[in-house]
């Protein structure tokens, strides 16, 4: 066991210390030069040869990503080229708000997910199943910003009971605020429920094909028993490793929710960035965001270690 | 979301159900090779007993008739500035005109070509590196695999959104870039796939007869496994032109993708916006549009898959 976390831990370090060369080598070595892109062509030569003094951009690739990854451990990524303030502090606050975002919208998805997954599988190929699994295709057919701008057109236009934007206002009140969550939160939400219920629906229908559910059947146990105790809790193994290891999918959708409902969090955050060139808190915003990614998955390993002890790890 | 949803429910139905017997024990056809390593492909009329398959063709079809016939239906330029800004639909502009004046219709036709375009391009680069670090993998085993999955592994756990961002960013927006940067963030997951069918058809008599034979490594990688274990591949290549679209088209919308004033539905999305709540048609074409060529796109390879099980 404690042999199985240690060497998860250990594939987790260097999965993010190869993960941040990588980060570092596309942001800063890439690009010709990453002053003249943060600058803007119409920059003067001095202000360019200015900024890469200040970044330190004169001095060789390896030693400014030891540098730079020095001072990620200890939590320092640097000042925004474009913001002038410290990253980590401008990625502490919208990590917060993002995390609130996915958490919620995790909350929504995962009990709807499941559920729809676990009534289509039992009931495969009835007119039930039909319909769950053609909303679900339609759901992973359609990316966020599709669903989105869909959501904002019934609820916020024609239905007019949802604000359509997410802009925090201090102002507001408690309600005033988690109404203007609904939206981006559903939108998250559907993106994966639509996913979690086909994956769903498949482990179910090949549990209710089973032997032992068969068997179970012909003992007389009755039909819904035999779902709750024992179809269930191996069904449902499959989509739970699933959904962790779809949280770097889920991060794409939280940049797109937030890009769309104009809600400040870190998923804007990096695509301003982007659009700015603004190299450090790009690089900084990747990194915390990976990490997350990473941190999830090997959370999913051990969820799973818990979950079934058949599994023996080489 | 994103294009590419690395860890997806999908190809691991792929490789069991192509892979091992059914139920009743029987090898699906695609398994089944003579002995000089040809495959049948599945009949086309096997894929279209199944409805589901015929629909999402019949979707398909209908845009790539609109893409080549793009010049004749609209009388509009897709780029051009012609009439005044923000018309609700007429008989001149069905769909009305946008916040720069140019006609919504036309956009939304020429940009079919962007999509039918760039995205199966992308998938096609994607899945030739995918295909051939993916046969290398699985059929040299011992190291070699190790070093290729382990360094699949570390970029599947890279949100895929953040590769397109990160690239888009350092190498500048463009229709090439997108193509390269999607195919660049399929092609770890398309190496695993490819790996898991090699490593099942490596124990293959007719792999034990070729390397009997004496044939070359790549003889025996290129046209004897290959072709058959292409069959899976061409499922799975079906649903990721779908998430090819969804990754041009969120490109697009995060303005990313190809540059204005080319028409591309992501672009439209991002662009129509600000005046979903007076004109939602601006939004609403374009996010239709781009979806139900994913539909389309998912009920084909379903059909294929189902196809390829019955026979």
């Amino acid at each position: 066991m404690l042999r199985f976390l240690l060497t998860r831990m250990a594939t987790m370090l260097v999965t993010m210390f190869v993960i941040s060369i990588l980060v570092f080598v596309i942001a800063e070595v890439v690009p010709v030069d990453p002053a003249r892109s943060a600058l803007g062509r119409w920059a003067t030569e001095q202000a360019v040869a200015a900024l890469r003094e200040e970044l330190g951009l004169n001095r060789p690739a390896w030693v400014r990503y030891g540098d730079w990854i020095l001072g990620c451990l200890r939590g320092d990524f640097g000042i925004s080229i474009h913001l002038r303030r410290p990253v980590r502090d401008l990625i502490v606050v919208r990590l917060k708000r993002s995390l609130l975002l996915a958490s919620v919208g995790f909350c929504f998805m995962i009990p709807l997910g499941l559920a729809l997954g676990c009534l289509a599988g039992v009931a495969e190929g009835k007119p039930l199943d039909r319909i769950i699994s053609l909303t679900s295709s339609l759901m992973v057919s359609s990316p966020a910003f599709v669903s989105g701008v869909y959501l904002i057109v019934i609820f916020s236009l024609w239905l007019g009971w949802l604000p359509g934007a997410s802009m925090p206002d201090p102002e507001a009140s408690a309600f005033e605020v988690s109404r203007k969550l609904i939206l981006p939160i559903l939108t998250l939400a559907l993106d994966e429920i639509g996913y979690l219920a086909r994956f769903t629906r498949v482990s179910m229908a090949e549990v209710m094909r089973s032997d032992y559910i068969r068997t179970a059947v012909l003992k007389g146990i009755p039909r819904t028993k035999v779902i709750w105790r024992h179809a269930l809790r191996n069904a449902l193994i499959a989509p739970f490793t699933a959904i962790m290891l779809h949280v770097n999918w889920l991060i794409g959708g939280v940049v797109v929710v937030e890009v769309l409902f104009n809600y400040p969090g870190l998923g804007r955050l990096l695509l301003d960035a982007a659009m700015r060139n603004d190299v450090t808190l790009l690089e900084g915003a990747t990194l915390v965001l990976t990490f997350v990614a990473v941190a999830s998955q090997v959370l999913a390993d051990i969820g799973v270690f818990f979950l079934n002890p058949r599994i023996r790890f080489e | 979301m994103m294009g590419d949803s690395s860890n997806n429910a999908l190809p691991s139905e792929i490789s069991r159900t192509s892979a091992s017997r059914d139920q009743q024990g029987r090898c699906p056809r695609w398994k089944v090779v003579s002995l000089s390593g040809a495959r049948l492909p599945p009949m086309i009329s096997d894929i279209f007993r199944s409805k589901s398959a015929a629909f999402g063709l019949a979707i398909l079809l209908f845009w790539v008739f609109i893409a080549l016939a793009a010049p004749l239906i609209c009388t509009y330029s897709p780029t051009e500035m012609p009439s005044s800004r923000l018309q609700w639909p007429s008989r001149e502009h069905w769909l009305g005109t946008d916040h720069l004046g140019r006609d919504v219709m036309s956009r939304l036709f020429w940009g079919t070509r962007t999509v039918l375009l760039l995205a199966p391009l992308a998938t096609l680069l994607g899945v030739l590196g995918g295909a051939s670090l993916g046969l290398i993998s699985g059929y040299s085993g011992g190291r070699v695999d190790m070093l290729i999955m382990r360094g699949c592994d570390i970029l599947l756990s890279f949100p895929m959104l953040l590769i397109y961002i990160l690239i888009i960013t350092s190498i500048g927006a463009s229709a090439l870039n997108v193509v390269i940067s999607i195919s660049l963030g399929a092609v770890p997951s398309i190496t695993r796939i490819v790996r898991s069918l090699v490593l099942q058809a490596r124990t293959q008599d007719y792999v034990s007869a070729a390397r009997l034979r004496g044939e070359r490594r790549w003889y025996i990688l290129v046209r004897e496994i290959f072709p058959n274990v292409s069959g899976p591949i061409i499922v799975d290549a079906c649903i990721r032109v779908g998430y090819a679209v969804m990754a041009i088209g969120s490109l697009g919308f995060l303005g990313l993708g190809i540059p204005p004033p080319a028409p591309d539905w992501g672009g439209m999305i991002n662009e129509g916006r600000a005046w979903i709540f007076r004109m939602p048609w601006i939004v609403l074409a374009p996010a239709t549009a781009l979806s139900s060529v994913v539909v389309a796109l998912n009920m084909l390879s379903d059909g294929i898959k189902e196809a390829a099980q019955q026979r």
